[in-house]
This record gives C-alpha cells, structure tokens and sequence, in this order.
C-alpha cells in the first residue's frame, strides 16, 4: 500500500492537527501569562456561557447581591487567580491528551501503510487512545470558573466522547482478533 | 502438539539438505525450519503434496501421531 492517497492525506492532517496543538499550547501559554501581567486589555471580554454543546449538563451560576447582570461578572479580567491556574492546567491537560491521541492515531495509520497492520502494537495503540479519550472526556465534563463577584460550575456528560471510548476499545478488540488470524496464518505452512 | 513432524529423517533418508527441499517445493527456508521445528501450526495439503512430489514419500513418513 505503498500509493495509498487517503493515508496519505490523513497522515498529513495529522500532523497538521499536531502542529496546530502545539501553536495553541503556546498561544495559550502566551495569554495565560500576559493576563497575569497586564489585565487592561481583556476589559471587553466576556464569557458567554449560554451555549449548548449538546448534552445533559447541569449549570450553576452564583452571583454577589451588589451586581445586577451576569454579564458584568463574567468578563475575562475578573477571574480568580486560582481559577486562571486550573483552568490553564485542564486547557493544557486537554490539549496534550490531544496531541498523544493525534501521535497514537499516526502510528496505527502508518503501520497500516507499512501493511503491518495486525500487530500487538496497533492493539496497545487503541486500548491508549480509548485511555486518552476517557480522560478527554472527564477534563471536559466538569468545569468551575470562580469570578470576582460571582462564580460558575458547569457539570455534564460528554456522550460523543464516550461513545468513541467504547469504539476504540472495540477496535482494540478487533485488532486483537486480526493478530491472533495472522499469527495462525503466518503458521501455516 | 501431538503431532510430530519427521521431515529431517526423512531428509536424512533421501540425503537432502533443506535448502534445497525449499527450493523446489517453492517455501521459504524460514518457513521450513518453521514446519521442522513443529512450531507450525497448520499445513497446507498443497505444501504437502509438494513435499510428497519432492521427496517421493507418503504424509505418513512426515507426519506421525504420538499419544500425550
């Protein structure tokens, strides 16, 4: 499978995305210290958290007595310092978590290439990638941003990430399944 | 395994090396050491029939059945 277009153009996109997710590591590094310097310029920015990713979620907003709208507490040069800190951390966690899903995709597509497809390495690559993905999916199903004047806890339950848990751990099987034929195929004589 | 595979007395017999017997039933050396060794587990009747041809014998003088 040496002129394979589509692994091809998928092993591009890979690393595409992977280089991407390390310019947001970076970008992200890059704002959460400047905000730490220098909060002025992220006066105008606000939160809206009234979007809905799909999903059962369970929101809790909490706000002083002295503020009227929502809208004047959640602005980006009003968060906690130790909000800022965990929330840089999750965003990091999940981009790298990413990035290992991304570099785990890679090697499964390019032993596929090499037609070693059923190997025991492939299995491990998915049983890894259905790890990442649940991790993926337990940084992103939580989230508590605590304000100056006020707060926000979100609580919900990923379905599609899990759902991708469970289909890579079926590809894991099944790539079990395949080593275990070409081992008895290989020892056919 | 049960079975026993007695392809190197049968060499022996007719004075083949098993390079050869590769060469002309058409397998790898690899995969012949593989089916000597008994790591084999299955054969092609087509390989066997080769072997047969080959060496002018019956599955009967490769193949033998020893009880556990």
């Amino acid at each position: 499978m040496t002129k394979n277009v589509l692994l091809k153009m998928t092993i591009a996109i890979c690393n595409i995305l992977k280089s991407l997710l390390v310019f947001s590591f970076l970008g992200l590094t890059f704002l959460f210290i400047y905000i730490q310097i220098d909060k002025s310029p992220f006066d105008k920015g606000t939160f809206n958290f009234e979007t809905n990713s799909g999903g059962y979620s369970l929101i809790t907003k909490w706000k002083d007595k002295s503020v009227e709208d929502y809208s004047q507490i959640y602005k980006l040069n009003k968060i906690k310092t130790t909000s800022l800190y965990i929330m840089y951390l999750k965003m990091t966690g999940i981009l790298v978590v990413l990035f290992f899903c991304i570099k785990e995709f890679l090697k499964v597509i390019k032993s596929v290439k090499k037609v070693e497809t059923f190997g025991l390495g492939n299995v491990k690559s998915f049983r890894r990638i259905g790890v990442l993905i649940l991790i993926y999916s337990f940084l992103t199903s939580y989230y508590y941003i605590g304000f100056e004047q006020g707060g926000i806890s979100k609580l919900s339950i990923p379905f599609v990430p899990l759902f991708l848990v469970l289909l890579s751990f079926v590809m894991a099987e099944i790539f079990k399944e395949g080593v275990l034929l070409k081992q008895e195929n290989d020892l056919t004589i | 395994m049960s079975i026993v595979v007695n392809l190197d007395v049968v060499l022996a017999k007719r004075k083949m090396k098993s390079k050869d017997l590769a060469e002309i039933i058409g397998i790898t050396e690899a995969n012949l050491s593989i089916l000597k060794s008994g790591k084999a587990k299955a054969i092609r009747f087509s390989t066997l029939e080769a072997i047969c041809k080959a060496l002018k014998c019956q599955p009967s003088d490769i193949l033998e059945y020893v009880e556990d």
